[in-house]
């Protein structure tokens, strides 16, 4: 419950925070930034910054009111310590970074349904092996039984069994 | 701030702001970095004992009453008085029934008692001795490294009371500076978002000094406040108390102060079954019980404390009171005296709000940030009274001893835990810790004489303290600390995130010092702006 209540308090005012340092006119002055930043309204700002405290007063929860105040303590000072050029520098390294992974991840979701069509069509001729063993066994069977036909002589029977063997060389399909 | 002020009362408050921060800056910057450590002096003495064991309650211990009744019987001397009852940090059973003497060796109120450790499974005893606790460091061997940052935060390792007044002057030091800082900086709003110009000029420092300084002010405000008060209360507070209201009579104040209330009765009673108390202040206080005490253990008039984590959402600690001799229940009671009271909550309020640690990891992680942050300010606003004073010669060395003293304790810390790792494995781990320490501080001030130049001074000890921290899970581990994995582990979460936080300290600090990577600390002299 605390934990849930810090972290969501700490970042709305993070947030604040984020807004009033980006749109600060003495900062923006300060680093060649232009200004003033239009509509800005510094006043909402640090009303959205103090909220969290309020509701977390009002809940009567003073454990993630405490921490809640120290934290933004710090993770403000933080913030406005880090100059906007190097927040760009972060900013632009972030976008490379997500570019890269974002194409790593494109080339990898490729390669998977690659592999994956592979598989698929591996498989399908692994089903289709055993119907051939099955046609190759039953070929076999007829080959031995006009053979043995042979052996013993009767030409009956080699008839029988030629016309066996001849039948059952036949391809399955071309018989149905 | 105050744009009323003359230019001749801001130059005296910049003259009191500043010499204040140049006399005393270097021993609050080491009275708040070891604070920022000792933060997480639990977590520091189960990683420490390269702890496996998950249990810290009394709770999760078996079978605690019929362990404590074979240690207390019998027992003699008027060790029953008090009983401390409590877990030690690799989850095996502390009892120690004792008495407040005075000490002989140090004319102190001690305690002198009978100290037992017993085995959580076996119920054997893996301690049974007897003394005064402050003559016995070895009782409290696995919290030596832990006991070692605290003494040196609470007193600067310096005897009792003058180590207390030095931290508590120290305190009442940070509230100064934070309030003429204040009042000698006129747009702290205004300037609340400005970052550290560009140039590293004077006034770049100065907006690194100023925004570090506005942003902490708050806490920095209430820490300087509490800890000067805790200084203050046990050195000057309690004693002029004891003095005024118990005649001299300290354990007669303690007792007033801290005991539960019940009428005196000598009768012998047996005591209650501590299994059902611990199971019932359990259920009651919604956690564990961390530790209990037990007053007049075996008489009627017995009384039992069990104490408890802050519930979720609250700052304060709980404590229960048990009847002793017939176990029933007889309410929560307040730190300080027998009922709640606005100063006695103002009192209990400077625990938690000193020490961060009424939300676990959480606010202790927080308090850290607190700590780093106030080790920023004072080392900026050092650099920055350099800065300005730079054609001086003097002032020069100085700012070599503020880049040695800003390195240099860092690497003394991390030098007294490798000493307590390696005289864990041979012996004394107690003397030795310190021992670690001294020589660590001597190293980096022969360091510092020998340099004497704040750029490669300032590289070498991120370096040497790189090495330091990447070393120091190593050689935990090769003293016989639980392994990650495999045999003689798995350690427990706190020993690991230790270990993760020095190898990445360590590897930071490696990297931050490579070739083509920002040159740490540079204090070249510069003309005022």
């Amino acid at each position: 419950m605390t934990l849930g209540l810090t972290l969501t308090a700490v970042l709305v005012s993070a947030g604040a925070v984020a807004y009033l340092m980006a749109t600060d006119p003495k900062r923006r002055r300060a680093f060649d930034r232009p200004e003033p930043v239009r509509g800005r309204s510094p006043w909402a700002a640090s009303l959205i910054l103090f909220l969290p405290g309020i509701v977390l007063g009002y809940l009567g929860n003073w454990s993630a009111f405490t921490i809640w105040f120290a934290a933004i303590t710090v993770i403000g000072w933080g913030m406005v310590a880090v100059s906007p050029r190097q927040w760009t520098r972060a900013g632009n390294m972030l976008l490379r970074v997500n570019r890269a992974a974002a194409e790593r991840v494109s080339m990898s979701w490729a390669r998977l349904r690659a592999y994956t069509r592979a598989v698929s069509a591996l498989s399908k001729r692994f089903e289709a092996a055993e119907d051939r063993v099955a046609e190759l066994e039953r070929r076999v069977a007829g080959l031995e039984q006009a053979l043995a036909a042979a052996t013993s002589g009767d030409s009956g029977a080699i008839n029988q069994g030629t016309e066996h063997t001849e039948a059952a060389l036949v391809p399955r399909e071309a018989a149905e | 701030m105050l744009d009323s002020l003359s230019q001749t009362q801001v130059k005296r408050l910049t003259a009191v702001h500043g010499w204040s921060g140049v006399i005393l800056g270097l021993l609050l910057y080491a009275v708040v970095i070891t604070g920022t450590v000792v933060v997480f002096a639990d977590e520091i003495e189960t990683w420490s004992l390269g702890g496996t064991g998950e249990e810290h309650s009394l709770s999760g211990i078996p079978g605690v009453d019929a362990k404590v009744r074979d240690a207390l019987f019998p027992m003699g001397k008027g060790y029953l008085k008090e009983v401390q009852i409590r877990p030690t940090i690799d989850g095996h059973l502390r009892v120690f029934p004792h008495v407040h003497a005075v000490n002989p060796k140090t004319g102190e109120l001690g305690d002198l008692g009978r100290m037992m450790i017993i085995d959580r499974e076996t119920g054997a005893y893996r301690l049974k001795e007897e003394g005064f606790s402050s003559d016995n460091p070895h009782w409290f061997e696995g919290s030596a490294l832990s006991e070692f940052l605290v003494d040196v935060h609470v007193q600067l390792y310096m005897p009792r009371p003058w180590g207390l007044i030095v931290t508590g002057i120290l305190g009442l030091l940070t509230m100064a500076a934070g309030v003429t800082g204040l009042l000698m900086h006129r747009h702290v709003i205004r300037d609340l978002f400005v970052a550290e110009r560009p140039g590293a000029r004077l006034v770049s420092s100065r907006d690194r000094h100023v925004l570090a300084a506005s942003w902490s002010l708050p806490f920095t405000f209430l820490l300087g406040f509490t800890g000067s008060f805790l200084s203050f209360a046990i050195s000057i507070g309690l004693p002029m108390m004891a003095m005024v209201a118990f005649g001299g009579d300290r354990e007669k104040m303690i007792e007033t102060l801290l005991a539960a209330p019940k009428q005196e009765d000598h009768r012998p009673v047996p005591s209650t079954d501590l299994n059902a108390v611990i199971a019932d202040a359990a259920k009651r206080a919604g956690g564990p019980v961390n530790a209990m005490t037990v007053m007049n253990y075996g008489r009627a008039d017995a009384v039992i404390q069990t104490s408890h984590d802050a519930q979720d959402g609250e700052m304060m600690p709980v404590n229960m009171v048990y009847d002793g001799a017939s176990g029933a229940f007889m309410g929560e009671k307040p730190l300080i005296g027998k009922q709640a009271s606005v100063g006695g909550t103002l009192v209990e309020l400077v625990f938690p709000l000193h020490f961060g640690s009424f939300a676990g990891v959480l606010s202790k992680s927080v308090w850290v940030g607190l700590g780093g942050a106030m080790c920023f300010v004072i080392l900026s606003g050092l650099r920055l009274w350099v800065k300005r004073r730079g054609e001086d010669a003097l002032w020069r060395n100085f700012g070599v001893a503020v880049v040695t003293v800003g390195y240099g304790l860092p690497f003394a810390m991390v030098a007294s835990a490798h000493a307590f790792f390696l005289a864990r494995y041979a012996g004394d781990a107690a003397w030795w810790t310190g021992a670690g320490f001294l020589i660590g501080a001597a190293l980096g001030i022969l360091i510092g004489l020998a340099l004497r130049e704040s750029k490669r001074l300032g590289r070498t000890f991120c370096r040497l303290l790189a090495a330091g921290c990447l070393l120091l899970p190593v050689i935990r581990m090769a003293t016989g600390g639980a392994a990650w994995i495999g045999s003689g582990g798995p350690a427990t979460g706190a020993v690991i995130a230790i270990d993760m936080a020095f190898l990445l300290m360590g590897a930071g600090l490696w990297y931050a010092t490579g070739r083509g990577n920002a040159q740490p600390a540079d204090l070249r002299p510069e003309p005022a702006e």
